[in-house]
């Protein structure tokens, strides 16, 4: 016992000698105590401690400790049957890096509460966040601009802000359903969230900073730590987008401050585009002059083929485009999945509707199967960018089993697909939602 | 405790160590051997094997190590995230390479042998395939 707890202090020297953070460090000790007390049972926990040691070795020698990396499988005990804090309810798909959604009966409401706001982590959660500590925030907004800025937390917050209602939906919302099947988080429906947001818009930071004539693009950074040796997570905006009204710099959501898993303590809220638009735990903005071309902008990452191509096929890098908004979409939140009614029963039918960069025109219902249809209460949304809500009911004559569809369209006449387009990462998928129901009599 | 207690379980170290300090290693190598040592001392139904512990299994001799597929996957996949990122996929193989390129190339997973790559491939299509619930 006393060798090993030698053994425990000398690694746990190397860690911190190698920039492991506070979080890393805490998740050793757990899962070194835990290893001495399998070590001492014996037997088949042993090999598997045995095994996670021998790649930690590995990335110890390579230095790949304090770029956020620490075996998740000696810490498998620690973060198994993940309940993350302040997210109930939330069915995690990885609980490191964070990645989980809501079922969409538990995104009812007009405006979704931070509780029921999904997460997408591409790397881990910075320990500011986690601590809720602003001490030694800034936010730099430099490159192409004439005047560089930077602040701190204060001095942006006594800026004139703004308050909107705003979609943000991860791109690989909806991958679950794409066949054959795609690689990446299986998100459902539930990567989407319409929270009310407060902060400084993007445009009177950059007027202030004084945009140059060549300036095209920007690139945002923030300081959650990569997993592995994988870059700093990075995307950025054209500047049309990011000079649009909306496009928030955002320190609060649903009037407090963000929630350590959606950004604290400032992030971007760029309105009806794919989520990784709205860089978390943001401390930069640099302005480029040409289209930002950091690892989540290129080749495959947040891109989709320039035209539709054989599901299952992956064609070359040349003819990938990035995304930007979001397409018309809905979602039914009432009834849930599964529901039970009775025949003759009237069943209240609710939902959002969202259309990225265009408007909801119309929300159509069906019981049949898509053979009739009929159109929905619509409800405006609070401001351009939030959600819409339907509202409608249904009733069934004969027992049995019997699905709800919801097809939105927008003003332009482009409407949900009845089977879902494929392209190879799984991206705006906004195939119809149904919703089994089960009716006795 | 001596180096060669890394023998045979990453084939991969000379090329590792050839880009790290000495003094590094040498701190990493004694608590790894300690560590090591003990741990096989324990292999593999709790009786003491004195004798591996002095001598640690080659790769082709110690099938517990390297032969598992399964082993082989929860060790390697696990060091950077939770293994629910790979178990909820549904890949065919040209996919799952895709991955696994993507991890070794982009990612730093750098340690995983060609070999060991192929063994991991074997067993997420055949567990984490297209048909797989
Ligand atoms: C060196 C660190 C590292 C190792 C080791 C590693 N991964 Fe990853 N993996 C990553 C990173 C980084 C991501 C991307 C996270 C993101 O951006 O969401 C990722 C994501 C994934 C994803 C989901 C998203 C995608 O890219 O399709 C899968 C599946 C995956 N890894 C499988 C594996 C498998 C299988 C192995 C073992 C052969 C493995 N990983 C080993 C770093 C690693």
């Amino acid at each position: 016992m006393k060798k090993s707890l030698e053994v425990h202090d000398q690694l746990r020297e190397l860690l911190v000698e190698n920039g492991a953070s506070g979080d890393d460090l805490d998740r050793f000790d757990t899962v070194m105590s835990r290893r001495r007390f399998l070590a001492g049972l014996g037997g088949g926990g042993t090999a598997l401690s045995l095994f996670g040691f021998g790649a930690g070795a590995e990335m110890v020698l390579q230095g790949l400790f304090g770029r956020g990396m620490i075996p998740a499988a000696w810490a498998a005990e620690a973060v198994k049957a993940a309940q993350i804090e302040g997210k109930p309810g939330m069915i995690v798909h990885s609980p490191r890096p964070v990645n989980g959604e809501f079922p969409p009966h538990l995104l009812n409401d007009d405006v979704t509460p931070t509780k029921r706001h999904f997460v997408r982590n591409n790397g881990l959660v910075p320990q500011r966040a986690k601590e809720q500590n602003p001490q030694g925030w800034m936010l730099t907004i430099d490159g192409e601009v004439r005047q560089p800025l930077k602040l701190s937390l204060e001095e942006l917050m006594q800026m004139p802000s703004a308050t909107y209602q705003a979609c943000i939906e991860c791109g690989g919302n909806g991958r679950a359903n794409f066949n054959p099947p795609v690689r990446g988080n299986p998100w459902d429906r539930g990567a989407i969230g319409c929270s009310e947001w407060k902060g400084v818009p993007l445009r009177d930071l950059l007027q202030r900073a004084g945009l140059k004539d060549n300036a095209v693009y920007t690139a945002h950074e923030g300081e959650d730590p990569p997993i592995g040796a994988a870059p700093p997570f990075s995307r950025g905006i054209p500047i049309d987008k990011a000079m649009e009204a909306h496009t928030l710099v955002a320190y609060q959501m649903n009037g407090e401050p963000l929630h350590a898993m959606n950004g604290y303590p400032v992030r971007v809220v760029v309105p009806g585009w794919i989520g990784s638009a709205s860089q978390k735990w943001l401390t930069g903005i640099r302005i480029r002059d040409e289209v930002h071309d950091s690892e989540k902008m290129t080749g495959y990452s947040y891109r989709i083929p320039e035209y539709p191509v054989p599901p299952g096929t992956r064609p070359p890098e040349s003819v990938m485009k990035i995304l930007t908004a979001w397409q018309i979409k809905s979602l039914i939140t009432q009834p849930a999945a599964d529901t039970k009614a009775n025949t003759g029963k009237r069943i209240a039918v609710r939902g959002h509707a969202w259309a990225g960069e265009n408007t909801v025109d119309k929300v159509l219902i069906s019981t049949d199967y898509g053979v009739s249809w009929k159109a929905a209460k619509l409800t405006q949304p609070a401001n351009k960018y939030a959600w819409y809500h339907f509202d409608s009911d249904v009733s069934f004559d004969e027992k049995g089993y019997y699905e709800i569809w919801a097809r939105a369209f927008d003003q332009r006449g482009n409407a949900q697909p009845f089977r879902q387009p494929w392209n190879p990462k799984g991206y705006l998928g906004n195939v119809i939602h149904r919703v089994p129901v089960f009716v006795d009599v | 405790m001596s180096e060669r207690r890394f023998c045979g379980l990453w084939p991969d170290r000379h090329s590792v160590r050839a880009a790290i300090p000495g003094g590094f290693i040498a701190v990493v190598a004694t608590a790894m051997s300690i560590l090591i040592g003990n741990a096989l001392a324990a292999e593999p139904n709790g009786r003491p094997h004195k004798s591996m512990a002095e001598n640690p299994p080659e790769v082709e001799t110690a099938p517990n190590v390297e032969a598992a597929p399964k082993k082989l996957f929860e060790t390697h996949c696990s060091a950077c995230h939770s293994l629910e990122l790979p178990r909820s996929q549904h890949l065919d193989r040209d996919t799952w390479r895709w991955v696994m390129d993507d991890m070794v190339n982009k990612y730093g997973a750098t340690w995983i042998t060609e070999k060991q790559q192929e063994r991991i491939l074997d067993y997420l299509v055949e567990h984490y395939g297209p048909q797989s619930q």
